[in-house]
This record gives structure tokens, sequence and C-alpha cells, in this order.
């Protein structure tokens, strides 16, 4: 009998930004469609470049936080069905420290903790794609120490080593029935991390001009030791037993090209274009230790491909307190047709920013922003056969602490 | 402060940002579904795991139609449910298999399917529950032979007839259907024709009811236009299911023809032994087929060849402990042998063309549920979930290995709602398959 029980077990990947990237690394910046490359922006330009830092003139701190409310609605081709998600509020954070040794150096240092990818994405109880997904957590940290250094006084370069920690829990229903009609389900879970950096160049050849580049690499987060636990009938325990999986989840690179422009001391344009690799993110593949004849090792083609992104934004400073700041971008998915899945319902979005900053007791700021995003993508998922349309509304408002010194 | 000023409008705003469902778009077309008809035999009546009982019934192919109706235009529906608690039974008064542990001659315990109780539940068949107030519209009997449905006398004969019926000796269950001036009706008979011959291992003097042409206007035919003619008089929409191929499923399938896999030594035994007999017959190391009665073969034995089935009825403990299909032939009635399995493709085929030509004659939908059944072979993906023929773990088949389970009837009942929605300009909703479960484990 056991022979007969080959259920095959496919798990699958990942939410919201483009692919699973989260674009909320810091609140000047997010007023303006998350464009920064070019701007040496405070200690936040330690993400956004950190070849910009260097131009920073000041000690300066970050701290920051972003609510991101996410709603996905799944309407069933099959049937006009409607199930829609109830993800808990998303909250990623940014944490930065930047200075200067001495009033003249031309060295930072700088300390950066940020959420560049994760959140959680959980679908209401019974819906159709359940046995595809019921509830994903991606968390991942980054740490990240830097180094900015003025090479003359139109150009510098950063460098930054990053470590990334990660959390992910994963569930989903099978398709084998409890005596009382309730269905199974299996939870993975487990903790990775992983090690990259982050660099880039600024220059600035005149007053109303400045350019970056940035280079994020690419950070391969492997879970060696992670836990799967099935919920299964007594009968079927051997069959699938508790016990370890190892897999990876990559994040990928990203390289940024910045221009910033700045025709006047009130206002400043910024311009930024992404190249993000996502094609690293080819297969998901979970490796159980414990195989049997129900339980096999999985490969789920996830086939991304590489995209872009363009961000425009701009500031405008209003007077010595209040700054105002608009902005939009565009990011090609990374999703092909045919491999939409409930974690990641991605397609090409345009999202609308805006945001404004207050100055008070001469060191202090604290800046707003808010992000507004809408799309709708309809599929047909080659590995699950799930048929659908995800329509996906993402709200973001966040609000930061800016001290410099 | 401030940050409350900023959080409360974003708030608001972000309850205004859900995605909005899109505008239903479902209507009944020139269907009329207040008084809904359904005759058939096992996945119309929600028979399943060998009895009938209440999980089964409430997901019987007339109650998911029923259901799906309801989502547009609330309708009635009713089919005698038996007890919450009831262990269902079958035509023998047993209870309803499940899955259990069974421990075999060799004493060896395993996961298997296995009666729920020692006896079913007896009052099921324990005479009519017709209520005059609520009339039965499930029309389901599992294999019942079409001929229960016209003639006055078989509650006598078949418990499951009599239980439904308004007066078992009397009057026919095609008369019954026809005082109640359905508005819309399912034809799904057929299946038990065939399958009941099959699963007698086309022995025990069963025959197929021929489908066109039998003497004295006894024929699938005839009986079928009596019955849906009585229909029509009302009925202003109805649809007809096609038969699906029998000997796909796992009822003939579970033990396969060669499995009977031996050594060397039992090899040459078994040659020592058959050989001056039937020198046909070969047995080597491995699998083997199995030595079956057959009046046809020398000394009425051979080997059972690729295409020939045997049972699930056949008793295992014999096969594994007692020498059945090796040192002893398994008999006829465990086997279908090929002239049988031709009997039965043919009749099949003979069957689902009198259906299309009731469907052209009456003017009515045709489901293809053949197709369906056929489907489920190389299984069917929805929503993340394969679903298949395999005994007990493909999901499709109930463990008597010939009734679908309830995820297997919600495919059916699409199949039907499609039949439906084309012919009669509707857009009645699918039922979604992973709301229905299948095998039930402990």
């Amino acid at each position: 009998m056991r022979s007969l029980l080959a259920l095959i077990l496919v798990i699958s990947g990942f939410t919201y930004g483009q692919g699973y990237q989260v674009n909320l690394q810091g609140q000047v910046q997010q007023g303006m469609g998350s464009a920064g490359a070019a701007l040496p922006n405070g200690a936040s330009s330690l993400f956004y470049n950190p070849g910009a830092s260097a131009f920073v003139d000041h000690n300066d701190v970050e701290l920051g936080a972003t609510a991101v409310f996410g709603n996905v609605l799944f309407t069933d081709a099959n049937n006009g069905e409607n199930w829609r998600t109830n993800s808990p509020v998303g909250t990623p954070f940014a944490a930065y420290g930047l200075f200067k040794p001495s009033d003249s150096s031309k060295l930072r240092l700088g300390i950066a903790v940020y959420t560049p990818f994760g959140s959680t994405v959980s679908y209401e109880d019974g819906w159709t794609g359940r046995f595809a997904l019921t509830r994903l957590e991606l968390m991942s940290i980054f740490t990240q120490p830097t180094v900015s250094f003025q090479i003359t006084n139109n150009l510098s370069l950063g460098a930054g080593i990053v470590y990334s920690y990660g959390k992910v829990n994963l569930q989903r229903d099978l398709p084998i029935s409890f005596a009382n009609g309730d269905y199974s389900n299996v939870e993975l879970s487990g903790t990775g991390h992983g090690f990259g950096f982050n660099t880039g160049i600024y220059y600035k050849p005149i007053d109303v001009l400045s350019l970056g580049l940035s280079y994020r690499s690419e950070i391969s987060m492997s879970v060696d030791d992670g836990l799967a636990t099935f919920n299964v009938p007594e009968a079927l325990n051997e069959n699938f037993p508790d016990g370890s999986f190892a897999s990876a989840l990559p994040l990928p690179q990203v390289v940024t090209f910045g221009v910033g422009v700045t025709p006047n001391e009130k206002l400043t344009v910024a311009f930024d274009a992404n190249y993000v690799g996502w094609s690293a993110y080819d297969t998901l593949a979970f490796d159980y230790e414990n195989n049997t004849e129900s339980l096999d090792d999985t490969k789920s083609a996830r086939s991304y491909k590489n995209a872009v992104a363009a961000r425009l934004g701009a500031q405008y400073i209003l007077n010595e307190a209040f700054q105002f700041r608009l902005g939009f971008s565009y990011a090609v998915t990374p999703v092909q047709d045919g491999y939409v899945t409930p974690e990641t319902p991605d397609n090409n979005r345009l999202s609308y920013t805006a945001g404004f900053g207050y100055s008070f007791l001469d060191k202090f700021r604290v800046d707003a922003s808010l992000l507004f995003t809408k799309l709708e993508r309809t599929d047909t998922n080659l590995e699950t056969n799930l048929r659908g349309t995800f329509k996906t509304i993402v709200f973001a408002p966040g609000l930061s602490l800016n001290y410099a010194f | 402060m401030k940050k409350y000023l900023i959080i409360a409008p974003v708030a608001l705003a972000f309850i205004a940002c859900k995605p909005q469902n899109p505008e239903p778009n479902a209507s009944m077309g020139t269907v009329d579904a207040t008084t809904f008809i359904a005759v058939g035999n096992g996945y119309v009546q929600g028979y399943m795991n060998d009895a009938l009982y209440r999980g089964g019934q409430e997901s019987s192919v007339g109650n998911i139609l029923a259901k799906q109706f309801s989502l547009i235009n609330e309708v009635s529906y009713e089919q005698y449910l038996t007890a919450e608690s009831s262990l269902g039974t079958n035509f023998n008064g047993d209870a309803r298999l499940t899955m259990g542990y069974k421990t075999d001659c060799n004493n060896e315990t395993s996961l298997s399917p296995v009666r729920a109780s020692t006896s079913g539940d007896a009052s099921i068949l324990g005479g009519s529950v017709y209520s005059a107030s609520s009339p039965v519209q499930n029309f389901g009997i599992a294999n019942a032979d079409i001929s229960f449905f016209v003639s006055p006398t078989f509650g006598s004969t078949n418990g499951f007839v009599e239980r439904i019926a308004e007066d078992p000796f009397n009057q026919s269950l095609k008369d019954q259907m026809n005082q109640m001036n359905p508005t819309s009706y399912l034809f799904a008979l057929g299946e038990s024709q065939i399958l009941n011959y099959a699963m007698s291992g086309g022995d025990n003097g069963t025959t197929i009811l021929p489908a066109i042409n039998g003497a004295g206007g006894n024929d699938f035919e005839s009986f079928s236009q009596s019955i849906i003619s009585g229909l029509e008089n009302s009925a202003s929409s109805g649809v007809i299911c096609t038969v699906p191929d029998v000997t796909d499923y796992p009822y003939f399938n579970v033990i396969p023809w060669n499995f009977l896999d031996i050594d060397s030594a039992d090899a040459a035994l078994l040659n020592q032994l058959y050989q001056p007999f039937n020198p046909e017959m070969n047995f080597v190391a491995g699998p083997n087929g199995f030595a079956i009665e057959d009046p046809n073969a020398p000394f009425n034995v051979r080997q059972i060849k690729e295409g020939e089935f045997i049972t699930l009825s056949i008793p295992l403990d014999s096969v594994r402990c007692y020498g059945m299909g090796s040192i002893s032939p398994i008999p006829q009635e465990y086997v279908l042998d090929s002239a049988e399995v031709a009997t039965i493709k043919n009749a099949i085929a003979d069957y689902n063309q009198t259906i299309n030509n009731l469907a052209a004659q009456f003017d009515i939908a045709i489901a293809d549920i053949h197709g369906i059944y056929a489907s489920m072979l190389n299984g069917v993906l929805y929503n993340g979930v394969d679903t298949n023929a395999e005994f007990v773990t493909g999901g499709f088949f109930s463990l008597d290995g010939r009734n679908p389970t309830p995820k297997g009837n919600a495919f059916i009942a699409n199949e039907i709602l499609k039949a439906i929605n084309q012919k009669y300009g509707a857009k009645i909703p699918y039922c979604d398959p992973g709301d229905y479960i299948s095998v039930e484990f402990p």
C-alpha cells in the first residue's frame, strides 16, 4: 500500500516588490520613487550607493520603518470564485549610521541594517490554491559595514560587506484527507544566511549634475537545516516523516545607474535605472533528509528572467523646515507567463510615491513617505495548473527620524 | 501626534484600496431547475466506498448539481439522507469501506480498505421512506438495472429502489418522477448494465442488455426512450451522460494480470503441474500471468494474458496463501477473459452510440462522462492537485474501486454543467473539486 502513496511534494517560492524584492530602504528616497543612487542623501545612501556616502558632510544617523499593506484578490478562472489574502502588515525597516572620523577626513565609516527582501503573504482559509500555498513568511536582515572615500573633490568610491540572515516559513495543504475530512498540511521552516557586498561610485562633474553607479552582489540564502513538519493522518506518518531539509533562495544582484540634477538650491530631480539579475532564480529545490516512497526531493522551475526598473523622483525644499517629494517607478516583472505563483503574483508595476520632510531643533528631521501600486496578472501556472487572475494593491506608508551632527 | 495625523488618513485610504471582486457573471440560461430530477446509477446516488451513507449522498452528483444551481436561484433538492452517524450499507447489508488495518493470512498487517463495522446500517434497507410533502428528487441507484425504473415490481427485489419509492409494488419509479412534473433532469443510466456483467466476471448467467433491437423492446434504447419521453412531458431542459469504460476502473486493475511473482523453483513446479495438460502454459522466474479457468482451453486451464482482467472481488488470502492463481486456477467469476472484454468494449461503444442518438432525438445536452473517466488515466491537474484513477491514492475512485469519491463526483458534475451551459446558453458556475475530499485516512 505504501508504494501506492507516491504523492509528490512540490513547494514553491516568494512576495512583493519586483519579484520578492522590497525597495523600501529610506524614507527620503521612497518619497522620490526610490531613486537615489546619485544623491548623497544622508546615511541611507549606504544602501542606495555607498560611493555617494563620502559626500555626506556630517555624522548622520537614521532610523525608519515602513508599514506595507498588501492585498491580493485571486479570481479562479475555472469558476469565478474569489479568494483574498489576509496577510499581516509588513514592516521593513532600515537603520543607518554614517560617521566622519575627523572634520577634514575624506573617509566615511558606516553601518547599515536593512531588510531588502521578504514579507508575509497568507491566504484565507479554504482558498482554492491552498495546495500550492497557504502562507509564506520570508524575512531577511542585511547588515552592511561600509567604507566610503572621496578620491577627489568630485569623485568618491564606497564598498560594504553584506551579511544576511533570513528566516523562512512556508505552509501549504496536502490533498490527503484525515478521517474527519480535514486536509493534511506541511510546514517548512528554517533559517539561512549568506554573504555579499554593496559597492558604488559617485561623480559630480558640475554643480547641477551628479552621477552614481552601484552594484549589489547576489546573495544565495541557503537553508541547510530547515525543519519539515508534516501534519498527516497517523497511518501515513511513516510516509511523511518530520525531518530536516535543505534549500536555497537567491537574492539577486542589482546594478543601478543614477542621475541627479539640482537646477537650483530648492529643487533636486533624481533618476535611477536598475538592472536586476533575477535569472538567478531559476529553480526552487527542496532536498529532504528523509526521502520515502511518498516524499521525494523536489525541483520546481521558477525561470525568472533578468529585469529592469526605472525610477524618477523630485524633492522641493520649501523652506528651512519643510521638504516635499514626489516620484514614480516602473518595474518590469521577472516572472514569465506560466510561472506566476500565489507567493509572487507579480507583473509589471507602476508605483506612485510621495513624501515630505520636516526639520526641527537644528539637527533633527522627520521624513514620511507613501507608496501606492496596483497590479493585475492572469496566468495558468505550468506546475500546478492554478488558473486565474491575481489583483494586488500595495499601500506603504513609512516614517523615519534623522539626526545629523 | 504628528505620527497619528499621518497614519489615520492613510489607514482610511487603505480600507478603500482593496481589490474589488469582479462583477458576477452567472446565469441559468434557459434552464429551469425548480424541480430538478437526477436519474442514474452510483455517482448520481452518491453511492461510494461500496455503501449508501450520508457523506456520499451529500456529495452525490445530483446534490452537487443542485448546489451549483442554488448559487443562482435557490432550489431545493431532496435525496432522503441517511442518518449522520450511519455506517451505511450495501445491497448485502455490509458497512461502508474505510481505510484501516487488515492482517492477512501471512500475519502481515497493512493499511487497506476494510469494512467500517462487521455489519452495515440495516435500517437503510428497511422499506420506503417516501414523503409526499417532500418527494425524492434523486433517483440514483447503484448497480440498478434500467428495467427497475420502468417496471412497478422492482421495489420488492431491490431495497434501494424500495427505499425511495412511493408505492414500491404498484408504481414504477418512472411514473413517480413524472407525477412531480420535473422542469429539468439528468439521465445517467447505462453504466450498471455493463458494470454488473463485468463485476461478475461475465459469468453467473449475467448478460448485457442489448443497446438496441432487443426482443420485445427489451433494450437500453427503448427503456431510455420510455423514461426520457416521460420526463420531457414537463421538462424544458435535460442532459444525458455517456458511459465510461468500466475496464479502466481499479476494480479490474488493482490486481495486475501478471502479479504472480515466483522464483525459478516454483516456476519449475508449476510447469511440471500444468504442462502435461496444457503445453502452452509456461512459468518463469519473475512475474507471470496467473493460472485461470477457461472452458475453451485444454483441460479448462490456461494462463491469463495481457488485456484480460482479474476482479477486486477475488479472495486475496486464497491467492496469497492457498495457491489460487498458481497451483489452482482462478475461477471464471473473478476473471474477464478477452472475449468478455470484447463484449464489454462493444457494449460500451453501442450504448454510447445510442446515448448520442437519444440526445439528438430529444434535443438535449450530452455530457462526455466517458471522456472524464478516460482523462483520469493520465490524471487531471486542478489548482495544484493531481487527481487520477489510481486506487486509494488517485483521488477519483472510492475504496470500492468502481464508484467515484466526492472529488470524483465533483469532476463529473462539472462535465455535466459544461454540457448544460453549452446547450442552454447558461453560465452556471463550476464547483471546486478541491472542496470535495477523496479517500480518508486514519
